[in-house]
């Protein structure tokens, strides 16, 4: 009897912590996007553009990899400093999981920024980009895709338009104008 | 006397051990460091661009040999001290030898290397840079590692603007 309590206890411990550890970053959007005191936003890709009409398949195949934005982000103010605090760990513990591959990081004495990836280096499925400071709040991107392949996408910066008439995009940048 | 004897080798290794590990550590959360960290995913990831001209072709052999990037500032002139003894015990300790040293209108400039297995190839380019000759005073700490062709590596830290960066270009000339 005391021994099969002791096993169906270890059973629920392992099924508890299982359950925490596997929180993931899209069911962390995904709250704090019922969260007032959060900006978020989904961008479709339709927001980019290519520049030429009559782009080569390449490039094309290249955008359409490019799923969707997403944007999370939280502005600081007086009143949340002590949740800002809280949420950039939350934030950085859920980064810390080892299947995002960091690609770099920089820390200057009141913000941080870091890049991470989900996938394989020339078939990326997720890219974050990770902000943080002291000062302005935190902000996530997540950049959704398909089958990413990085040595395209650097080349396809140059060919596309951001579609600067869209409601998204006219939104992210009054959210960016409110931080600065 | 045997126990002490033990304790105290205990505590030399474990000192031997994390003045390795926690060099960048211990200055990358600090306020007043700046720290960039770039690690070998990010070289993975470049390796695929930059094209197919020679230029490109010598960077991308450069790359592939990298396994990660650590660059600490500091103006903090405490700080720049600290740095400075850590620095010295994680060469001493990690076996790494001068290179070279360039003392330039108040900015003075070491550079480590642990050597690899060929000549020219290093596995690790350290490099310690004390500069007070601007109006502001600086004091950097960069580690790179992987396979390492010294005659190539000063394209990467002209690219990437890393502060003393240019000496490495004079080695060339070596």
């Amino acid at each position: 009897m005391k021994i099969s309590n002791i096993i169906i206890l270890v059973f629920l411990l392992f099924g508890i912590s299982s359950c925490d550890s596997s929180k993931s970053l899209q069911e962390y959007i995904v709250e704090k996007q019922q969260d007032n005191g959060f900006i978020s936003l989904d961008i479709p890709s339709s927001i980019l553009n290519l520049k030429d009409e009559n782009a080569s398949e390449e490039s094309l195949k290249a955008i359409r990899s490019i799923k969707k934005f997403n944007f999370l982000g939280m502005q600081l103010t007086d009143e949340n400093k002590e949740s800002y605090i809280v949420e950039k760990q939350a934030v950085k513990d859920i980064l810390s999981n080892k299947k995002f591959k960091e690609i770099f990081r920089v820390k200057t004495g009141n913000s941080e920024v870091s890049v991470k990836y989900l996938g394989v280096e020339d078939n990326i499925d997720e890219v974050v980009f990770f902000g943080a400071d002291n000062e302005k709040g935190l902000a996530i991107l997540r950049v959704l895709g398909d089958n990413m392949n990085p040595a395209e996408m650097v080349q396809l910066l140059n060919k596309i338009n951001i579609d600067k008439e869209s409601n998204e995009f006219k939104t992210l940048n009054s959210i960016f104008d409110k931080i600065k | 006397m045997r126990n002490v004897i033990v304790i105290m080798l205990f505590l030399v290794g474990t000192l031997y051990v994390s003045a390795q590990t926690s060099i960048f550590k211990k200055f990358e959360d600090l306020n007043e460091v700046t720290s960039v960290v770039v690690t070998q995913e990010a070289f993975k990831l470049m390796k695929g661009m930059g094209g197919n001209t020679p230029e490109a072709k010598e960077y991308q052999e450069l790359i592939s040999g990298l396994s990660e990037l650590k660059v600490l500032v500091t103006e903090n002139s405490k700080i720049a001290a600290d740095m400075q003894t850590s620095f010295n015990s994680y060469i001493t300790s990690g076996k790494l030898t001068e290179l070279m040293r360039v003392k330039d209108k108040g900015s003075n400039v070491s550079i480590y290397i642990k050597k690899g297995s060929k000549e020219d190839i290093v596995n690790e380019l350290a490099m310690f840079v004390n500069d007070s000759n601007s109006t502001k005073k600086q004091t950097v700490i960069m580690s790179l590692t992987g396979n390492i062709d010294l005659n190539k590596v000063y394209r990467l830290t002209e690219q990437m603007n890393i502060p003393g960066g240019e000496h490495l270009k004079n080695n060339k000339k070596r």
